[in-house]
């Protein structure tokens, strides 16, 4: 007896448009088709995938190679994810999981309610409207969904934006109440997640070994492999991604993580890169340098950031040069690494004296460092005047003399 | 991993004293209370710690199969405290935390006393400077007056008013965060008197257990208003007024203008709002004009004199009511060691009693945590000591070398402080 396909409750247009539903590869499972049988029968899919993957590459937020109006639009999210995997640059995948999730999230803003609740239901957000006796509205503008406050935090506890955090969201009988564009940014956070999840085709030796034998596909994965890896080596500023010119000795815990995760190619929160740019320039790095440690960023645009670097340094607006933030300001933004098992210092958590910003923490550091510097180098020094005695002893004594000094 | 509800530094290398009296008391409590008060939720999951007389600093990485060999430990070792893991874990007995297994941690608020100020603090507590002796009330400076120094040893005192306030602080978590904001029933929270200085609330469900260190953050942040801004909750001043919030708002808005309504209310009633007397004599002007408006859910909070700046200062101080006293590491960390059920305080010989809401209403720790009853005991004070109640008596203030007939409760409450000694 053959199991019963399961009755699809999202309609076959909504899943060619977002093929990373749990709905939609539940689909292309019924359909047994295998990913290179897919690849094969439709014609256009390498060209978009290199498209895709292009897109990424240059940072954009919307790619015009995703079909959204047939099967293709289907089979070519696996196929993105597989080639994730096989390329294994995480700084491609993050820059792909921006792409993608700024993608879909575009489009969704533009769908009806029903279908915006639909995909958010098939993601696992169990988002409801609002009973009309219950309806929620802030100076006239409308709150029509509400979420589980546990699975509110499940997604936006990861948000760094002051806006997101929620102390200041509408909460109510364990209820977020939420607007559409907020809804729809959750779904945009989860879609990320999904595109940078480490994929199953990695592991897949079987399916590698189709790949990579298959006269047409191999040129093309190698093809799309090399242009990756030179793009990436470019954007690093030439030297591999963990050899920044920054000079993390003295840093403090909070610039560490932030500066580490920007290493990882991993997208920075808005207010990580504005605490990370006010300290770096308060530091006396110049703009040049702040740019090429943003070049690591996904979305990285070198015109739109060295303007806002340099705004930042003082040098456009109203030139006031901003300072980072203090402690309390980053332990409510969930900033503060004092405490991290990774980061965390017990010059933060055990001062000798207490301090409020974290460039305190870092001239402390700073002037500890190369106040250790500067004994060692006496005593080397020493060392080196001992030597130089016993040399010159020595030296006196060759000549068969004693009296090397009156000389 | 840290204790909840103990100085945890004080006891690394140091043998906890306990008089031979007291752990005999100790003893008889463990044999005589029930394996089923005792035993925590998933017994077998958790790590249990205890500080034991005579041997130094904490015992940790114990694990019990079977309730009745936790209770057999209890009565043979008598410890002055005993904590378990609020983590669960598969391996709860090994002794690396990485080899332990973390399974998922119980959701922990705890309310103390000694994080909240209250007046009576400068009148029992005090403080004595290590380098040079010197003595003060109320908490300890940043630096010893005297010589300058900086570590002192706190003597803290607990007393009604600091217990009550602990107790006001709790039922304004359980009833306006979890209850109201949080949609939590009273009923699915586990609620304990610590034993000492104040309460802890314990969510145990799987969904909380399955919490992440930034969801708990972010509920302790609510909780205690962290991060909080009035501008995005929609308090917008604008060229034609003031926008300010709705009772029926959700969130910290309603929260705000509840309060507002209930503080305006209270100035009908003579009760003090803890606004400055500049800004509490513009409100009493406006006071009939706003409360209409609150009541009527109007979000124009324009008023005569009360500028943007002022309703600052205002909102300022009605967050500080509203918000409440938790101790926001315990709730963040997942790694942490919890009072265990109906085990004794070595502090105080107090029960850590388990509440239902109903119960924590006519709660009075002096009374009901109070284990050891009746018997009078002569005792010698070692130290001066200020006035305390156990039950219904009064006893003190002493100073030191007085002698007294006390309660066997207020013996062993001084004992286990060591401010006495009992006479023969």
């Amino acid at each position: 007896m053959t199991a019963q396909p399961k009755p699809r409750t999202i309609p076959f247009n909504v899943l060619c448009k977002y093929p990373f539903l749990n709905e939609s590869i539940a689909w292309m499972q019924e359909k047994s088709v295998t990913p290179i049988e897919a690849l094969y029968s439709h014609a256009s899919m390498t060209d978009n995938i290199r498209a895709i993957i292009s897109d990424a590459l240059d940072g954009k937020e919307q790619t015009k190679a995703l079909r959204h109006d047939d099967e293709e639009g289907l089979y070519i999210y696996p196929w993105i994810r597989i080639i994730l995997a096989f390329l294994n640059l995480p700084r491609l995948t993050h820059r792909m999981g921006n792409l993608l999730s700024k993608h879909f999230s575009n489009l969704l803003e533009q769908e009806n309610d029903l279908t915006v609740l639909v995909v958010a239901r098939d993601q696992s957000i169990n988002a409801e409207e609002v009973p009309s006796d219950k309806r929620v509205a802030i100076n006239t503008v409308p709150f029509p969904y509400r979420l589980p406050f546990l699975e509110f935090l499940d997604v936006a506890a990861r948000f760094k934006s002051h806006a997101w955090k929620l102390v200041n969201k509408l909460l109510k009988g364990g209820y977020v109440y939420l607007r559409k564009h907020d809804l729809v940014r959750l779904l945009e956070e989860v879609i990320k997640l999904k595109v940078i999840e480490p994929s199953a085709a990695a592991s897949d030796d079987a399916l590698k070994e189709a790949f990579s034998s298959d006269p047409l596909l191999n040129p093309f994965y190698e093809d799309i492999a090399a242009n990756a890896r030179e793009r990436m080596a470019t954007a690093a500023g030439g030297g591999g991604m963990e050899d920044l010119p920054v000079d993390d000795n003295a840093f403090p815990p909070c610039i560490n993580a932030i500066v580490e995760k920007n290493a990882r190619g991993i997208n920075l929160a808005h207010s990580e890169r504005l605490f990370l740019v006010y300290f770096l320039l308060t530091i006396g790095k110049t703009v040049d340098e702040v740019l090429d440690l943003f070049r690591n960023q996904p979305d990285y645009n070198e015109k739109i950031t060295r303007y806002q670097v340099e705004f930042a340094a003082g040098k456009h607006g109203k030139q006031t040069q901003y300072k980072p933030h203090n402690c309390v300001t980053l332990e409510s933004l969930g900033m503060c690494k004092k405490d991290d098992p990774q980061f965390g210092s017990k010059y933060c958590t055990e001062p000798k004296k207490p301090f409020k910003n974290p460039l305190t923490f870092y001239r402390r550091r700073t002037w500890y460092r190369a106040k250790k510097a500067s004994e060692a180098a006496s005593a080397r020094a020493g060392e080196d005047d001992e030597a130089r005695v016993d040399a010159a002893g020595a030296a006196s004594d060759a000549r068969g003399g004693g009296n090397a000094q009156a000389e | 991993m840290h204790a909840a509800g103990v100085m945890h530094k004080r006891n690394e290398g140091v043998e906890p004293r306990m008089s031979e009296y007291v752990r005999a008391l100790f003893q008889a409590y463990y044999r005589q209370v029930g394996v089923d008060a005792l035993v925590p939720k998933d017994l077998t999951r958790r790590e249990f710690g205890f500080i034991i007389p005579g041997k130094k600093g904490m015992v940790r990485h114990q694990a019990f199969l079977d309730p009745k060999d936790y209770k057999g430990f209890l009565v043979q070792n008598s410890p002055a405290h005993a904590y378990h893991s609020a983590t669960l874990y598969n391996s709860p007995w090994k002794d690396r935390m990485d080899q332990k297994d973390y399974t998922g941690c119980d959701l922990i608020f705890d309310i103390d006393c000694d994080h909240i100020e209250t007046p009576c603090k400068r009148d029992h507590d005090t403080w004595i400077c290590k380098g040079c002796g010197g003595q003060g009330a109320g908490k300890a400076p940043e630096k010893c007056p005297k010589c300058g120094g900086n570590k002192f040893e706190d003597r803290s005192w607990l007393c009604d008013v600091c217990l009550d306030k602990a107790k006001t602080e709790t039922r304004k978590l359980i009833d306006d965060f979890l209850v109201k904001d949080f949609g939590l029933p009273a009923d699915s929270m586990e609620i304990y008197f610590s034993g000492q200085r104040g309460y802890h609330v314990h969510l145990e469900r799987d969904a909380f257990r399955k919490m992440g260190a930034d969801a708990r953050r972010e509920m302790a942040d609510y909780i205690t208003a962290t991060g909080l801004s009035i501008s995005t909750i929609g308090f917008l001043p604008m060229t034609k007024g003031i926008r300010g919030f709705t009772t029926a708002d959700p969130g910290w808005a309603g929260k705000i203008a509840r309060g507002l309504l209930e503080a305006i209310s209270g100035m009908d009633a003579g009760r003090a709002i803890s606004v400055p007397p500049k800004e509490l004599e513009l409100l009493r002007a406006n006071k009939d004009v706003l409360k209409k408006r609150l009541l009527e859910n109007d979000i124009n909070w324009s008023l005569a004199g009360i500028g943007p700046g002022i309703w600052g200062h205002i909102i300022e101080r009605l967050i500080e009511d509203l918000k409440c006293a938790i101790d926001v590491p315990v709730t963040i960390d997942v790694h942490r060691l919890i009072r265990a059920p109906a085990t004794l305080h070595g502090k105080t010989g107090f029960v850590n009693c388990k509440l239902t809401r109903q119960q924590l209403d006519a709660f009075d720790p002096f009374t009901d945590a109070v284990v050891f009853k009746g018997n009078a005991e002569k005792i010698k004070t070692s130290s001066d000591v200020p006035r305390f109640r156990i039950e219904d008596r009064t006893y003190g203030p002493y100073k030191k070398d007085e002698t007294d007939t006390v309660s066997i409760g207020a013996a062993v409450f001084l004992l286990c402080r060591n401010l006495c000694e009992v006479v023969a």
